[in-house]
């Protein structure tokens, strides 16, 4: 994972773009595009519930790193998409999709000890990706890219918005 | 109005779908051909044998008579050979396991500042996120759906 900031901020500003040429990309998709951003992350749901915690009381396995794979994200959006009304559900599915998939690239990108990513495609595979290892999760300029470049993007879009109404 | 029942019926799969993969994906066990390694569990409950690589995270606490000595996190401590980390320092990293200490072969040496940074700062993107969410879609109680504030065009 790169910090969820920079993972939001990125669909945003993919969403933005679209926005400045497609009136349908309407501030609530480049939102959708963000929670899209943020899916993949929901594993850390573990933090507060750690999964042996979960485990011992019901009895099963538990794996909240499911959300961080392609057939998580895939039912999250799902239901994300079933949340709203039929006329909006293709657009919201794809800003949805299009948040998710920046988060994945981004984080396949990431570098890890073994040189190997997370089993992001499971379960087409279980199987670790070798990636580039090209940043860590914690360094501080993928955030101030990602800042920089929102920001950008927020005041063309307003500006736009504003000649248009 | 039969589109809500069949509605109904998709959002029950999904969520029969979604905890299916969520139970499936805690049954993956360490698969060092597939890039899965063993980690802190492993060491912890002691299913590793020497010549295993392994991925393990912990805290640097200073040397060892023959390496630097490794609070795992959530575990044991191990001691580290051909690491070189600061006390404090947060590690993660890939070696092979030798009878209760491992060998390093790559490491990732963060202070623990930059982890706090990432924490922070992801907490940030998180507020930002539910901002936007609450500032750009209502509930709508009667149809149990989420709706645009922006006059329903979407």
């Amino acid at each position: 994972m790169a910090d969820l900031l920079t993972h939001v901020l990125t669909a945003y500003v993919l969403a933005a773009l679209i926005a400045l040429r497609d009136d349908r990309v309407t501030p609530a998709m480049t939102t959708a595009a963000m929670v899209g951003g943020l899916v993949p992350d929901l594993n850390r749901i573990g933090l507060v519930l750690p999964a042996p915690t979960v485990e011992s009381a019901l009895g099963v396995p538990l794996g909240w790193d499911a959300f961080s794979t392609v057939g998580g994200v895939a039912v999250a959006l799902g239901l994300g998409t079933f949340a709203v009304l039929p006329r909006l559900r293709r657009r919201t599915a794809a800003m949805l999709a299009l948040g998710a998939s920046s988060h994945f690239l981004l984080d396949y990108l990431l570098r890890f000890p073994s040189g190997y990513s997370h089993p992001y495609l499971w379960p087409v595979t279980a199987a670790g990706l070798p990636g580039p290892g090209l940043y860590l999760s914690s360094a501080r300029w993928p955030a101030a890219v990602a800042v920089v470049v929102a920001g950008a993007l927020w005041v063309a879009v307003w500006r736009r918005r504003r000649a248009a109404s | 109005m039969p589109s809500i029942p069949r509605r109904g019926v998709a959002v029950s799969l999904l969520l029969l779908a979604l905890v299916a993969l969520l139970v499936a994906h805690g049954t993956l066990t360490p698969d060092p051909a597939a890039g899965r390694f063993p980690g802190n569990d492993a060491v912890a409950a002691g299913t590793v044998t020497a010549g295993d690589r392994v991925v393990v995270a912990g805290t640097a606490r200073g040397d060892a008579p023959d390496g630097t000595r490794l609070d795992l996190d959530g575990g044991p401590s191990v001691t580290v050979r051909g690491l070189d980390a600061d006390p404090g320092a947060d590690v993660w990293l890939y070696g092979t396991y030798d009878d209760g200490t491992i060998r390093n072969e790559r490491a990732v040496v963060r202070a623990s500042w930059e982890i706090t940074y990432l924490y922070a700062v992801s907490a940030l993107g998180g507020v930002l996120t539910l901002g936007q969410v609450c500032r750009r879609w209502r509930v709508d109680t009667d149809r149990w759906v989420v709706v645009p504030r922006e006059g329903g065009n979407g």
